[in-house]
């Protein structure tokens, strides 16, 4: 079985991935990934969500440096607004050009890379939504 | 603060693939306790800040294992990881220790050794989520840097003068690891690191140390020495806030408010600043965090050389982390011992005349878009 960047961080149903946060019942904030204790209000029976598949570009960069997990080259990472209200750190994929702030993205999973054994791990990642069906 | 700083050591900055950190520790160490007119056995407690030895030479306990050749001996020594403000975090302990009345006298040294034959990037912590994506250290001030310059208009060309400036400055310091100076089509025309930050607009990897030596203020005066104050220390970490603030750091603005509050001093008070300069965006979003102006407007401020040697609020005289150099654990301790040598009058070529009040300013970490550590120290004359 394909290993994943780490165990946990989503999960798919009908054929559709989301990623998996904490929502705290009492201050209603949400992490992502999940958390055990609410470090708002330190309430310790938060529930998990599936958070929305769709955001926008928060902030984003081109890596020039050569990754040994990663060969793409140059890659990009950044932080993607969710319509949740949050952000998370992602995996950017699609054309370079185009990949800036406030591009809508959708979320996908997929090859991302490697581990540091050298073996193909699956990840998730954001794209453009017209890239997703391409 | 009933602290001042009697005595301040530093070694070159660069790389020095023939010394060892205790090499280095000790030769600011003891530079540092010569300075204060005192001896090793006068030193009642010492605080050593060191981020990486155990990550790259499998070293602990440093402190003890470099001041014991110095003779000191039998004293409480704490070793201080704090990323980048290991150095200047040992200093804050430092002035707790003075101000409690735990040690009349204490030492403070900041050492790293960072040039080491077989190359590592350094991670920002391998089981991190950020690392297994991809991301590297200077990827979250990229994304400032294209955050702050979409908010606020800044351009490349810009951004780069921070370079060109503490590069200027670097060359009037004889102990920067960078004595060259650059243009702005040079730091733009450097190897993209991660966009959209260029190899000179990043600083460099390398090794030094530096030390001070503190005591009670109404004891300095028996020790002769031309002494600084210690008006504020002040230590934060971070908000962490979701949406994260890309285009600022509110952990600067709330540790800035706290120390201006603690010395009875405001921005327009300050004659001379050190501060995080990691990245050319740093030292920008910096200037406003320290509330030398408007957000938004660092640029500016820049541009207009307010921050340049000869302007109104000189910035990074010793060259900062982009010329001086960053080897990490020493950098907090190196800043304080610059703005020592302005205040005392003895900086040479890089001197900012009639320097009285100056402000050390740290960073270190990154986590959820947000600084892990913030130190601000005030000193006087």
């Amino acid at each position: 079985m394909t290993k994943t960047i780490q165990d946990g961080l989503w999960q798919e149903e009908l054929g559709v991935s989301s990623l998996k946060g904490s929502q705290c019942p009492q201050c209603e904030s949400k992490y992502f990934p999940e958390r055990k204790v609410c470090p708002k209000c330190y309430w310790d029976k938060l529930s998990t969500v599936l958070l929305s598949g769709s955001g926008i570009v928060f902030s984003c960069t081109q890596v020039f440096i050569r990754s040994k997990l990663i060969s793409e080259h140059p890659y990009t990472v950044g932080y993607v607004l969710l319509e949740d209200g949050i952000t998370v750190p992602a995996r950017l994929m699609g054309d370079k050009d185009k990949l800036d702030i406030g591009l809508p993205v959708s979320l996908a999973v997929g090859v991302t890379g490697k581990n540091s054994e050298g073996e193909e791990v699956i990840g998730y990642y954001f794209q453009p939504p017209e890239e997703v069906e391409a | 603060m009933n602290v001042s700083i009697i005595g301040v050591g530093n070694t070159p900055f660069g790389k020095f693939p023939h010394l060892t950190l205790e090499d280095l520790g000790f030769a600011a160490a003891r530079e540092a306790i010569g300075d204060a007119g005192l001896s090793p056995a006068d030193i009642q407690t010492a605080y050593c800040g060191n981020a990486l030895a155990s990550q790259l030479f499998g070293e602990f306990t440093i402190g003890q294992k470099i001041l014991w050749g110095l003779g000191i001996h039998q004293i409480p020594i704490i070793n201080v990881e704090n990323a980048c403000t290991s150095g200047s975090t040992a200093f804050y302990l430092a002035c707790l220790a003075i101000e409690s009345g735990a040690a009349d006298v204490a030492l403070v040294l900041g050492v790293e050794k960072m040039y080491v034959p077989v190359k590592k990037i350094l991670d920002a912590g391998e089981h991190d989520l950020e690392t297994k994506l991809g991301f590297i250290v200077p990827g979250s001030f990229a994304m400032r840097a294209n955050s702050y310059m979409k908010e606020y208009g800044l351009r490349p060309e810009e951004m780069a003068l921070v370079s060109v400036k503490n590069h200027q400055h670097g060359a009037l310091n004889p102990n920067a690891q960078y004595k060259e100076t650059v243009t702005v089509e040079e730091v733009l025309g450097s190897p993209m690191v991660v966009s959209p930050l260029t190899r000179l607009s990043c600083c460099p990897q390398g090794d030094g140390a530096a030390a001070v030596v503190i005591c009670r203020s109404d004891k300095a005066i028996s020790y002769g020495k031309k002494s600084v104050q210690v008006k504020a220390s002040v230590l934060l970490s971070g908000g962490y806030d979701n949406p994260p603030h890309m285009a600022q750091w509110p952990t600067d603005t709330r540790a800035a408010l706290k120390a201006y509050q603690q010395a009875g001093l405001g921005p327009e008070d300050l004659d001379v600043i050190e501060l995080h300069d990691a990245f050319t965006i740093a030292e920008i979003i910096h200037y406003e965090g320290l509330g030398l102006c408007p957000q938004g407007e660092g640029g500016k401020l820049l541009k207009e050389r307010k921050t340049w040697l000869g302007g109104s609020i000189p910035v990074n005289p010793s060259g900062g982390l982009l010329a001086k150099g960053h080897p990490v654990g020493a950098t907090g301790v190196a800043q304080i011992v610059e703005i020592v040598q302005q205040l005392r009058g003895v900086a040479g070529a890089r001197q900012v005349p009639k320097a009285k009040v100056g402000l050390a300013h740290c960073m270190g970490g990154d986590l959820q878009g947000d600084a892990r550590s913030v130190t601000i120290n005030i000193l006087t004359v």
